[in-house]
């Protein structure tokens, strides 16, 4: 079904359950691992995941079409985890290298993450980036995001994004070399 | 020794993040228990500033709008309101108010045509004694003649 027919069935009351139902099952899984990456932690990540389907729920009507419905989906997301992650720092006073270091821990403590040396080690240096830049990683280099969809999301310009996810490459490869 | 530094595009692309047996199964029903509790947000009209001068000027339009059309309401009387009436009540209405017909097929207008007319034949019309004669024949006015 396509993102238009979800709208549609959506904007009636009598189908609307049925539509955010499908629309959960076509999304949940891009969703969910774009705030899991973010996170690392899967209860955070599921905690996350659900708010986000929430708040497309109650704001999906307000949803003008200006931009792709799943860059739109992705920017909620996005937003969440920004300020879950802010939240955690201001509770615990923490910093962010603090932060950083305690997802790097449950990279190694994580069941559910490879395990694979190499891929271990790639995820370490990825929570070495800011935020941001970890965000545009993830959007570019696992999910492939055009950089025109990655502006939807992200509100920047595609030109500062390219430079984001170059030098992003860079921060990396230098991390996985110096270890 | 650049042959042995790791480039990203070395490592395998691989998705590092797994999830619990059946989580994908299970999301949707948990969210829509959830989503059951939290309705749809209506949105509520945000009063401002600009609301109020655009109330204002509406208001103003009609007013205007308004006070430029009550006299022509007043005095005009529509076609389709005379046209209810039947003949009889509107000659009781003028007798009512002393007016004969006489009066008014001597309107200003109907006097000014036919002063302008006098005692000339109408020019346009031209009929012969002849067929005067046979029409009036016909029409059986010899009679009143």
């Amino acid at each position: 079904m396509t993102d238009q027919e979800l709208l549609d069935k959506f904007a009636n009351p009598e189908t609307r359950n049925y539509a955010f139902n499908l629309l959960v099952r076509k999304y949940q899984q891009k969703v969910y691992g774009l705030i899991r990456k973010m996170v690392i932690d899967h209860s955070d990540a599921d905690d996350l995941t659900q708010e986000t389907f929430i708040k497309v729920w109650q704001h999906l009507e307000t949803f003008r079409g200006d931009s792709q419905l799943y860059t739109w989906l992705y920017r909620i997301a996005t937003n969440e985890t920004f300020n879950f992650l802010n939240k955690k720092r201001r509770r615990f006073f923490l910093s962010l290298d603090s932060v950083d270091h305690e997802l790097e821990a449950k990279i190694d403590a994580d069941p559910l993450l490879s395990g694979d040396d190499i891929q271990n080690k790639l995820q370490k240096a990825i929570l070495r980036l800011p935020e941001k830049q970890r965000l545009v990683f993830h959007l570019r280099y696992y999910d492939e995001m055009p950089y025109e969809e990655m502006s939807e999301v992200t509100g920047t310009s595609e030109g500062a994004l390219k430079a984001s996810y170059h030098h992003a490459v860079k921060k990396i490869e230098e991390f996985l070399n110096g270890n | 020794m650049d042959n042995k530094r790791i480039r990203l595009e070395d490592i395998p692309k691989i998705n590092p993040v797994h999830t619990p047996d059946h989580y994908f199964e299970d999301l949707p029903q948990r969210i829509q228990a959830r989503v059951q509790q939290n309705p749809t947000k209506v949105l509520k009209p945000h009063w401002t500033a600009r609301h109020s001068w655009l109330t204002a000027g509406a208001a103003a339009s009609v007013a205007i709008l308004m006070y430029l059309s009550w006299p022509t309401r007043q005095d005009s009387i529509g076609v389709e309101t005379l046209s209810q009436l039947k003949t009889e009540d509107i000659v009781q209405y003028l007798e009512h108010e002393n007016v004969s017909l006489q009066d008014l097929s001597d309107t200003e207008k109907n006097k000014m045509l036919i002063d302008s007319l006098g005692n000339q034949p109408l020019p346009q019309v031209k009929i012969s004694n002849k067929e005067i004669m046979e029409q009036l024949s016909l029409e059986d006015f010899e009679d009143v003649i």
